[in-house]
């Protein structure tokens, strides 16, 4: 016997709320595990939580600046989703679009505010477009993987990008750089000496453009179309194959603003490796939103918050900086199980439906 | 080229490509189980740690070897929690798992060592010196072994026919009393046990310490020569051999051709994606990626 997966309005909202209170569970779990694993090495995990938790309020500007380009990245992740595809490939995305970024806002001269900065965000955009559209490319025309391409292009995009700041684009500087960029591709800043910039604001916005793009747009009710139900799209006559395409690479080019955004808005040049971790950690953003564009705004700020205030942990307890991944990895793997939940809690508020479950092999 | 091709390059191919065989056949395993895993690469880190502590701890690498397979099965059997038991989603379970791989061996490094780059220098595999292909380690043994292990497991016992109706059709091997969660979690087993290995070789085997996210993508070039080759033991040995000849001809060039060695980094990873468009006549199991569960899937 299966189930009729008919959605009343009274299914809606519990699935609404399911997609509330799943993360919420899901945090919850990763801290008592993580916390089993500090008791192991030997640090009490309240205190350490207690430290992550008071670096992040007191320092609440750094996590803002942090949660910026992670909002950006798990666009990257939600367009592909929608279309059934995982993209792991933010991180390769944001790297080329914080270089191209930093080249045309160092290399272009002569020209006003008003034109450079525009041109450098959108050169950061295509940076990342590009680096979408390649897995787009050979998924439609060879039938591939994205996640295999995307999870190599991660890898050419960081050593392409190493060579890139170490040959063509090298500052004359001791740290790996690209120069610095000229006045008029700064991002003016709001709130002089803060440790976000404004480019939380076009983050925030090109969220809520997405949540637009997806409501209101035909592309992407064609999108979700193609994503929730393949058969459907293709009686329809939506093109499958180039919207997973167009949402790759669109991903991409998100992923490519939030790298923009760092070196235009905070960092002023595109120095080796400071975006490392960026893409992966847009996964666990997007997972954390139950792939919800507005989500991300939130979540983004939780990951954020361990991201700083795990500099803190190192710093005062000498535990590794990159313990916060290991509490990420548990909210992803417990969030994607939900049956998890289930098992605990037996209550039928956790019922999964099979919607939105990745399309598993392309 | 004498400089290139010589005999020391076999030696540095064999090097390159036995980590690659190992987990290219742990995947090959998930695979034909069903499961896409991607989480290899995290399996293999934890294995280079465990390695490396093993080492370290009892001054011996042989125990470090045995604990690296300790740790990649209970690797693998920490997954299957996931997938097998509460039916996730394998790529994003998978990409999780990395991440508390790349975590917990951080956390681990920093406490036991006090520091958070690399481990203090370990004993290595003892080195066999071997015809044509020079110097190798006891896992180069084991990996040669694997392969048609791995093969004669898969067509030539009941386990793998069993394992194969599971990845081909969940629900008619369910039918027939062939629990479909207890091969998964076998098969994410033996794919822990061989990705550990191949992580061991890593940290003990190549170099004597374990580094922080050391395995850098080998895991998953791993993976790709499994799904290149049709998760068939066979043709994933040759295509790992591949990626390993490039890998060390990579390693050679940049020292010869004053070519930036950034670039020529990139070689293993764009051979992959052009492996992957070039091989799709192997057909995948039916039911690669399928989050079974009774009576509810179509």
């Amino acid at each position: 016997m299966r189930k009729m997966n008919l959605q009343f309005p009274s299914q809606l909202k519990t699935e609404k709320l399911r997609g509330a209170i799943l993360p919420i569970l899901a945090f919850a779990f990763a801290l008592i595990f993580g916390g089993i694993m500090l008791l192991v090495v030997g640090v009490s995990p309240i205190t350490a939580y207690r430290i992550i938790l008071e670096k992040a309020v007191n320092d609440f500007g750094a996590v803002l600046g942090r949660a910026t380009p992670l909002m950006l990245t798990a666009l990257a992740v939600i367009v592909p989703h929608k279309c059934g595809m995982f993209n792991i490939g933010g991180e390769g995305q944001i790297f080329v679009g914080a270089i191209t970024a930093g080249v045309a806002g160092a290399y272009i001269h002569g020209l006003p505010l008003w034109i450079h900065l525009p041109l450098a965000l959108l050169a950061g955009a295509l940076g990342g477009f590009i680096w979408g559209l390649i897995p787009g490319l050979l998924k439609l025309h060879f039938g591939a993987n994205e996640v295999v391409i995307t999870i190599m292009l991660n890898y050419v995009a960081i050593y392409f990008t190493d060579y890139l700041v170490a040959y063509p684009f090298a500052a004359a500087s001791d740290a790996p750089r690209t120069p610095d960029i000229l006045d008029s591709a700064i991002l003016p800043s709001v709130f002089p000496k803060t440790q976000w910039s404004s480019a939380l604001f076009l983050a925030i916005a090109l969220c809520f453009l997405v949540k637009w793009f997806f409501d209101y747009t035909t592309w992407g009710l064609e999108i979700k179309c193609a994503g929730l139900s393949p058969g459907t799209a293709r009686f329809k006559g939506i093109k499958i194959g180039t919207l997973a395409l167009i949402s790759l690479a669109l991903g991409g080019a998100l992923a490519g603003i939030g790298g923009a955004g760092e070196v235009l808005g905070s960092q002023y040049h595109y120095l080796q490796g400071y975006v490392t971790s960026f893409g992966y950690d847009g996964i666990a953003v997007a997972c954390m939103a139950s792939y919800h564009p507005i989500g991300v705004i939130l979540t983004s700020i939780v990951i954020a918050s361990l991201r700083v205030g795990g500099i803190a942990l190192s710093r005062e307890l000498g535990v590794s900086t990159d313990f916060v991944v290991a509490l990420q990895g548990i909210v992803i793997m417990f969030l994607v199980a939900p049956m998890i939940a289930e098992a605990f809690l037996g209550n039928r508020f956790f019922k999964v439906s099979k919607k939105g479950s990745e399309n598993p092999d392309g | 080229m004498d400089k290139i091709f010589n005999a020391s390059l076999i030696a540095s191919t064999v090097r390159m490509m036995i980590p690659l065989v190992l987990v290219g056949l742990g995947g090959a395993i998930s695979g034909k189980a069903g499961i896409i895993n991607f989480a290899l690469e995290g399996y293999m880190l934890v294995g280079a740690f465990a390695g490396a502590v093993g080492s370290y701890l009892f001054g011996d690498p042989m125990i470090g070897l045995l604990l690296a397979i300790i740790a990649g099965a209970l690797s693998g059997l920490f997954m299957s929690v996931f997938v097998a038991v509460f039916k996730g989603a394998h790529v994003v379970i998978s990409v999780g798992f990395n991440f508390v791989a790349s975590g917990l061996t951080a956390l681990l490094l920093s406490s036991m060592f006090g520091t958070s780059g690399v481990s203090p220098r370990v004993d290595k595999l003892t080195l066999y010196k071997f015809p044509i292909i020079g110097q190798q380690t006891v896992v180069f043994v084991i990996a040669i072994i694997a392969v048609p292990l791995v093969s004669i497991l898969l067509w030539k016992s009941v386990f793998g026919l069993r394992l194969r109706a599971v990845g081909d059709n969940p629900a008619a091997a369910d039918s027939v009393g062939i629990s479909v969660t207890k091969y998964q979690i076998i098969a994410l087993v033996i794919a822990g046990i061989l990705a550990g290995i191949a992580g061991a070789e890593l940290s003990i085997g190549q170099i004597a310490y374990f580094g922080k996210d050391m395995t850098g993508g080998k895991g998953f070039l791993g993976v790709a020569c499994a799904r290149i080759g049709g998760y068939n033991p066979i043709v994933v040995f040759i295509m790992a051999g591949v990626i390993g000849f490039l890998d060390a001809i990579q390693m050679r060039l940049s020292g010869l051709l004053k070519l930036p060695g950034q670039l020529l980094l990139t070689i293993p990873y764009l051979a992959t994606i052009l492996a992957t468009l070039g091989f799709r006549k192997f057909r995948a199991p039916r039911a690669l990626g399928v989050q079974y569960e009774r009576e509810k899937n179509k």
